[in-house]
């Protein structure tokens, strides 16, 4: 007896099975994708780019379209997102680059604020963007003592090292 | 210190966004200084915070049922999550159960938003269990 039509009736039902098991849905954070990886504590090996030498782990990576990601990045203060969260933000998913994750777009999330970033699609043009900010952390893990504190006094404030700063 | 090849020591992405916010936090925090109590209170905070979530986006992806009958953030839920985690997940048949449940829970959820006798029943049900549990658990605490 012939079964190649129950076959490929067959193959197919499992094909379309897969397929709606495996779509895109709306997440948390505001848009479609599945997530594949998550932050689960210190245990979680950070990711590396070592021809940046930066290590990092975003909260969240959901995959968004085909070889595409997205980063999350969330906060637990009920306040607006900073620019320092976006750089680190950024710092983490340059990380994730290193090991093969094609982010190609950022949220920042607090517990009343979210913001998207788009990135750019070299790890260089990346890099650029975060570049200051990685040199002055780079001079401050080799003990660099001349490091100025902000000039923004206001950030002192909320600083956990505001006691034993200068 | 970690280190690269090319004697770069490597930075992590918290303090290139510390370094965003103040250059000199960074220093203190790499020569060990005293954290403020706050800011320990703060992180520990922002911790539960994350775990809080790590659960709910997981569950996002699963449709949990009491989350959709009770809420992501009530009481219940909590418990019946707590429950998941310290009692269910810690046994080979309870890990094969919470699976199976994984698996019927968007089916579950569809029945409950069209019927509304299905829902009332399942409410009764969790209801019963999370009584059951906070049973359960205060007689564990004596």
């Amino acid at each position: 007896m012939n079964y190649t039509n129950e076959l490929l009736l067959l193959v197919t039902v499992i094909v379309a099975l897969f397929l709606y098991l495996r779509r895109f849905k709306e997440t948390t954070f505001g848009f479609s994708g599945r997530l594949i990886w998550y932050d689960s504590g210190v245990k979680i090996q950070p990711f590396k780019h070592s021809q940046y030498g930066v290590i990092g782990k975003p909260d969240y990576l959901f995959k968004v379209g085909w070889n595409t990601y997205a980063a999350v990045e969330y906060k637990s203060r009920r306040g607006p997102v900073y620019f320092s969260d976006i750089v680190q933000a950024k710092c983490a998913a340059l990380a994730a680059r290193g090991n093969k994750f094609n982010i190609s777009f950022l949220i920042v999330q607090t517990e009343v604020d979210r913001i998207k970033v788009d990135l750019p699609n070299s790890d260089s043009a990346l890099y650029d963007e975060i570049s200051v900010w990685v040199e002055l952390a780079r001079r401050a893990a080799l003990r660099d003592g001349t490091i100025e504190k902000t000039s923004y006094i206001a950030r002192c404030r909320g600083c956990g090292y505001k006691n034993v700063c200068q | 210190m970690i280190r690269t090849n090319n004697r770069k020591p490597l930075v992590s992405a918290s303090e290139v966004g510390m370094a965003a916010f103040c250059g000199r936090a960074v220093y203190l925090k790499r020569t060990k200084a005293e954290v403020s109590r706050k800011a320990v209170e703060r992180m520990s905070h922002g911790h539960a915070r994350h775990e809080d979530l790590n659960s709910l986006v997981k569950n996002d992806q699963r449709c949990f049922v009491a989350s959709y009958l009770y809420g992501m953030d009530d009481q219940r839920t909590y418990r019946l999550r707590a429950w998941r985690d310290q009692r269910l997940k810690v046994t080979k048949v309870g890990r094969m159960l919470v699976n199976v449940y994984y698996k019927l829970s968007p089916v579950l959820v569809e029945l409950c938003k069209r019927h509304p006798k299905v829902e009332q029943t399942a409410t009764l049900i969790l209801d019963w269990l999370s009584l059951r549990i906070e049973e359960i658990m205060l007689r564990k605490d004596k």
